[in-house]
This record gives C-alpha cells, sequence and structure tokens, in this order.
C-alpha cells in the first residue's frame, strides 16, 4: 500500500475514533439522551454541568445540535444531532466488526501497535464505569446489574428478595442503570441486561 | 467528565473530526461520494485504491466493484455518504457557524466549512477542463437568479442560459452536468383532504440536484395534486427550484473571477 493511501486511512480511522462517545464529551452527551428518548433535566445537568449549567452555552447548543429543552431534554427527530448519533451509532459498529478491525490491524500496524479497539465495548466499559462512580447509588448498582445478569431477567419483588435491598434504594439504582442503558425494562415490568451486556458480560467483572 | 471548559475542546475534536471525513481532505470519502460510478471513470481517478489493498479497504466501507462501483444497501458507505452531505449542510448554515465560533471562542473565518473547501476543490479540478469557465459562468448565474418559481421558468433560464453562451455543445453539455443531474428526492409531505363529492391528495417532494460532483447547489420543491371525484382530471404537478449555498457560492465565485 502506498505511503500515501496508508496516511488517508490513518486519518479516516483516527476521525472515525474521535467521535466516538467514549471518546467525545460531546457525542456522549447525545447518545445519553437518544438511549433515554427523553432525558430528566436536573440529572442531565448534574452528569454535564459543563454544557448545561450556563444559560449562553446550553441555548447554544440546543441551536446547533437541534435538542429540545425544558424539565426534559430530547433530540428533535430530524435535527442534525439525531443524525450525528445514527453516523456515530454505525461507527460503533463498523468497529466493532472483527474483520475489519483484523484488516485495519494488518494495514496499520505501526500506527495502531495495540490495534485499532472495539468501540461497541469501549463504550460500553465507559457507561458501566460512570454508573459505577455514581457516589450514592452506584456500587449497588453494578451489584444489581450482576443478579440481573445471573439470571438474566428479573422483577423488581425478586430483586427485593434476592439482595436484601429495599424497593426504594433498588428503584434508583434500576434508574441509574436505565440512564446509563444497561439494563432495558420490558413489558412485563421485569429487567434484562442491554444488548451489548449480553455480548460482553465480562465487562461488569472488571468493575 | 468535568471541568470549565473541557466542552469546547471536545466540540474542536468534533469539528475536527467531522471536516476531516469530508472529500476535500480524504480520498476514502470523496470515493464514497463519488460513487456510484463507472469502474473505468474510478480507475482513472482513483488508481491506488483500486490497489489489491485499496479495494479490501473499499470491500470493508461496504463499496461493491463489478463493472460498476455502488454503494452496498446498509453498508457503512451509504451511512457516510448520507454524512458527508449532512456536514455540509450543517457547516455552511450561517447560524450554526456563528454560534459555533462563538462557543469556541474563535473568529468565525477561521470556521471549517467541509461544503467551501468540496467546492474549490472541484472548481480547481475542472479549471483544467475545457468546459469549467462554463460552469463557472453557470454558478454566477444561478446565484443571481436565487430561485425560479416554476418549471417553465427553470426550462427557461437553461434554455437563454444555452443561447447566450454559444458553446460547444459537448462543453455546455458537460458544464450542465456538473450542475444538475442525479436527483435525489424525499417525501416531505402527504395529505388528504376530502368532502362528500371530492377527495385531494397534495404530495410533496424535496429533490436534491447532486450534480456529477454533489455540488447540491439546486434544491427542487416538487408539489403534486391528485383530485378524485367524478371530475378526476389527473394529477397536476409543479415545482420551484431554489439554489442553495448561494452566500458560499458567490464568495468563491468572486475569488476565483478575481
Amino acid at each position: 500500500m502506498s505511503i500515501e493511501l496508508k496516511e488517508q486511512l490513518h486519518n479516516f480511522v483516527l476521525s472515525l475514533l474521535a467521535l466516538s462517545p467514549s471518546r467525545n464529551y460531546i457525542t456522549q452527551f447525545l447518545f445519553i439522551v437518544h438511549i433515554n428518548r427523553s432525558l430528566d433535566y436536573r440529572i442531565a445537568e448534574e452528569a454535564y454541568p459543563d454544557l448545561l449549567k450556563n444559560e449562553l452555552v446550553r441555548e447554544a447548543l440546543a441551536k446547533i445540535f437541534d435538542l429540545s429543552i425544558t424539565d426534559k431534554i430530547s433530540l428533535e427527530p430530524r435535527g442534525y444531532g439525531a443524525k450525528l448519533v445514527d453516523f456515530v451509532k454505525e461507527i460503533l459498529s463498523l468497529f466493532e466488526d472483527g474483520n475489519f478491525r483484523a484488516k485495519v490491524n494488518a494495514l496499520l500496524k505501526e500506527e495502531f501497535p495495540g490495534g485499532v479497539p472495539n468501540l461497541a465495548r469501549e463504550w460500553l466499559e465507559v457507561r458501566v464505569r460512570g454508573a459505577a462512580s455514581e457516589p450514592t447509588y452506584g456500587q449497588q448498582a453494578i451489584t444489581i446489574l450482576r443478579k440481573i445478569m445471573d439470571v438474566g431477567r428479573a422483577k423488581i419483588d425478586e430483586l427485593e428478595g434476592a439482595l436484601n435491598v429495599s424497593r426504594g434504594v433498588l428503584l434508583q439504582c434500576l434508574n441509574l442503570l436505565k440512564i446509563y442503558g444497561l439494563v432495558s425494562e420490558e413489558y412485563d415490568g421485569s429487567y434484562r441486561p442491554s444488548e451489548e451486556l449480553r455480548r460482553y458480560p465480562d465487562v461488569v467483572e472488571g468493575v | 467528565m468535568n471541568g470549565n471548559t473541557m466542552y469546547r475542546e471536545h466540540l474542536m475534536n468534533l469539528l475536527n473530526a467531522l471536516t476531516n471525513l469530508s472529500p476535500s481532505r480524504n480520498i476514502l470519502s470523496q470515493f464514497v461520494l463519488m460513487t456510484p460510478n463507472d469502474f473505468q471513470v474510478l480507475e482513472c481517478s482513483y488508481p491506488e485504491l483500486m490497489s489489491k489493498d485499496g479495494m479490501s479497504i473499499l470491500s470493508l466501507l461496504g463499496i461493491e466493484i463489478n463493472g460498476t462501483v455502488s454503494r452496498s444497501r446498509g453498508g457503512f458507505a451509504e451511512v457516510l455518504f448520507k454524512q458527508i452531505h449532512e456536514v455540509f449542510e450543517w457547516l455552511d448554515d450561517e447560524e450554526i457557524r456563528s454560534r459555533l465560533a462563538k462557543l469556541l471562542d474563535i473568529p468565525l473565518s477561521s470556521m471549517p466549512n467541509p461544503y467551501a473547501e468540496w467546492v474549490e476543490c472541484v472548481l480547481q479540478k475542472l479549471s483544467q477542463k475545457s468546459y469549467g469557465p462554463i460552469v463557472i459562468k453557470l454558478l454566477n448565474a444561478l446565484v443571481q437568479r436565487g430561485r425560479f418559481l416554476s418549471e417553465n421558468e427553470w426550462e427557461y433560464f437553461l434554455e437563454e442560459f444555452k443561447r447566450k453562451t454559444k458553446a460547444d455543445p459537448f462543453d455546455l453539455e458537460k458544464a450542465l452536468k456538473v450542475v444538475i443531474g442525479n436527483r435525489d428526492c424525499k417525501k416531505i409531505g402527504d395529505k388528504t383532504f376530502s368532502s362528500t363529492w371530492v377527495s385531494i391528495r397534495d404530495i410533496e417532494y424535496l429533490c436534491l440536484e447532486h450534480g456529477v460532483y454533489h455540488l447540491d447547489v439546486i434544491c427542487v420543491h416538487e408539489r403534486e395534486r391528485i383530485t378524485y371525484g367524478h371530475r378526476y382530471t389527473g394529477p397536476e404537478r409543479s415545482s420551484t427550484y431554489e439554489v442553495k449555498h448561494k452566500k458560499t457560492i458567490e464568495n468563491i465565485l468572486r475569488r476565483v473571477i478575481t
């Protein structure tokens, strides 16, 4: 491969990596809003004070990324923010593809000595660490997440009995896990690990 | 993740990444933008991408190479193609640009504009072609006019342009293809109004004329009205033509012409 093509491929890969929510604060914020469809403003402000506390910054971001900000935050369906999230989702899928990573690793050995990362897994790791580091409920949330992963799916009553945690705390922890997109609530009220966690369960073991 | 001005660094990184993925800066994005196309045309323009390694990268990105080169449905190239156009629109919007410049605390003139870069790139390439000056004349005439309120006005403009330019028909045809053609339509409205005797269906489409190099200068708003009832007369169609990226093209042409 020519040096010029190698350089172009390297720049292309670096640009895609830079957009990942695991590496960029802005796309991370947009992803969290997207995961929740409509995110409670107070929760978002606590997690992203830099973006939301200052009124001028908040309003500018709302216009730039077509965000609706009231007591809830959501992405306008046809706005650029939503389109950017869709694009970045495809980048995560591309870097999750083992064939793609193997080929890029073979072509760019010197540029990425440790190999190009699996961005879908990296983003999951960031979310698990983010949930675990929440000062009040983080650690308990991870314990609950492990339990849900062990049994595959669980209802609140079952978790309450199995873990000896009060319902109030349990609801707070499940809410935290939902915000980070680590569990989903099913139609019958039970909770399941997210699709990504089912693909990479070992991510939780390292926390 | 915290910090008072950390968002600036991350916003800048985001803009740089999107700009570096634009066709004026990256050959892979440029190739994706130029597909579908004939194998021979692309082989001539991008010989390095038609090497064994090049083709294997393209295949991983969702480019299919047979006698022709195309983007496979649902592949990454398809998504990148759409994103390139979205970024063209987004970062050429004056309001977005000025808000971003303020947030980043940089002068507006330092803000990247992938669309403007791409137009300059294309005009630079076309300056070596016999039909390059006609493209510039056509773009100039279009930005001066701004919009066409009917299909007739548009057709009349084209006829007049052809007549006044007095260019070689082959060059004229080539120049027109740079700006017009490869129409990409999406439905933006479909409403039906009904009464006892009659039912009227209004359908609206927004179409972008990509042209050969995706200068995306012309946006066509098509309307179709179908009236059902005892006096059915067939669909009535009307179109308006809008010149997009007017200010950016004007600025570039001013530089090119002087």
